[in-house]
């Protein structure tokens, strides 16, 4: 597949800062470690995002054995927005269309092996 | 002072359209339509498939099959219809919504199964939050579907638009081009060319943007070409005045 997307970073670097500030106090702040999962409490099935909290979260802290174990997309995606922070002249980025389902399905596979179906 | 989201939106005919963003409630709304079908259609089908198998069948292939069946409506449904539809899921059209490419063009196959598929993560950690965030706090209402696919989700005009009503012109006072009438020495090469490209890609466009590109083209235009062009139909304005221009090399 030749299809391309070509996305505006405004709003993606806005989203990057809010990601890392809220990982930054997630510790600090009351509640369950990690935003639980409504497929996982279902079913027993994690879902391709599951991880991310604690991956980020501990990718924020300086923790990356803990944050790879959880998910290497939470260190991309905090790798991501640290870049978009540094490099405010990227305005837009074509991508393949295929790289989303192809890191959802990573994700997923991960999470599936990781955590296997309960 | 407006209280609505409106964005201008530029084409490739040098034309500005103003659109309205679609806000949370409406799209929500569009939403749970959409939602109630897509749980109409799936019972629709575990019935079938129960009076097909008789109901005995819970081996891990029926279970498969169920899952499948899930998935292709959850997000078929969406594809199918924004691409066949003009952006317009039965929800959408009831709630006046459309999916449209930031450019203002129609979306296609490619961008609505992306916007679609991404949706596993704006309806995440439930509810839709990250989707409703995202809308909230972006500066075009986009969820992260839309922003993965640049696409915007628009209102439509209730109304149509008060243009200036065009009289009919009786044919026998039409001039057609080959009469030599026109005197199109005025339209320079690249207003023609951009005439072309919007005669070209006419019939994917939404009829409101249709029709107001081909109106703003037209006004911009008519008053380079001496003759009565005013009283034309502003499409057939532009199609007379390319055939007009080959005509005369």
């Amino acid at each position: 597949m030749r299809a391309r997307t070509t996305v505006d970073l405004h709003d993606v670097r806005i989203a990057g800062a809010v990601m890392l500030g809220a990982a930054a106090l997630a510790p600090v702040l009351p509640g369950p470690d990690g935003v639980p999962c409504p497929l996982r409490g279902l079913t027993g099935v994690p879902c391709p995002l599951c991880g991310m909290t604690t991956s980020v979260t501990a990718a924020v802290h300086l923790d990356p054995l803990t944050a790879l174990a959880a998910t290497p997309a939470g260190v991309l995606a905090v790798v991501a927005a640290v870049a978009l922070l540094a490099f405010r002249r990227w305005r837009r980025v074509t991508v393949p269309v295929w790289a989303f389902p192809a890191a959802l399905a990573a994700m997923w596979t991960w999470q599936l092996v990781r955590l296997g179906v309960q | 002072m407006f209280y609505e989201d409106r964005i201008s939106v530029a084409t490739p005919e040098g034309v500005t359209l103003e659109v309205t963003l679609a806000g949370v409630g409406s799209r929500f709304a569009a939403g749970l339509v959409d939602q109630l079908l897509r749980l109409a259609l799936l019972a629709a089908l575990l019935i079938l498939q129960h009076v097909a198998t008789g109901g005995s069948d819970v081996s891990g292939g029926a279970v498969a099959g169920v899952v499948v069946a899930v998935f292709l409506v959850q997000f078929g449904y969406d594809v199918l219809f924004e691409t066949l539809a003009s952006g317009r899921t039965p929800g959408k059209r009831w709630t006046g919504l459309r999916v449209v490419k930031a450019g203002g063009g129609p979306v296609g196959f490619v961008a609505s199964a992306l916007r679609n598929i991404l949706r596993i993560v704006d309806s995440l950690p439930g509810f839709y939050l990250v989707g409703i965030l995202s809308v909230l706090f972006t500066r075009n209402n986009q969820r992260l579907g839309d922003l993965a696919a640049s696409t915007l989700v628009v209102r439509e005009r209730r109304q149509r638009t008060t243009l200036p009503p065009v009289p009919p012109v009786a044919a026998e006072a039409a001039p057609r081009p080959e009469d030599g009438l026109w005197d199109v020495s005025g339209i320079s090469a690249e207003e023609i060319a951009t005439v072309r490209r919007f005669l070209d890609r006419r019939s994917t466009l939404a009829p409101e943007a249709r029709e107001r590109l081909a109106y703003e083209m037209a006004t911009r235009l008519g008053p380079k070409v001496p003759g009565p062009s005013r009283r034309w139909d502003p499409e057939e304005f532009l199609e007379y005045l390319v055939s007009a221009k080959a005509a005369r090399g």
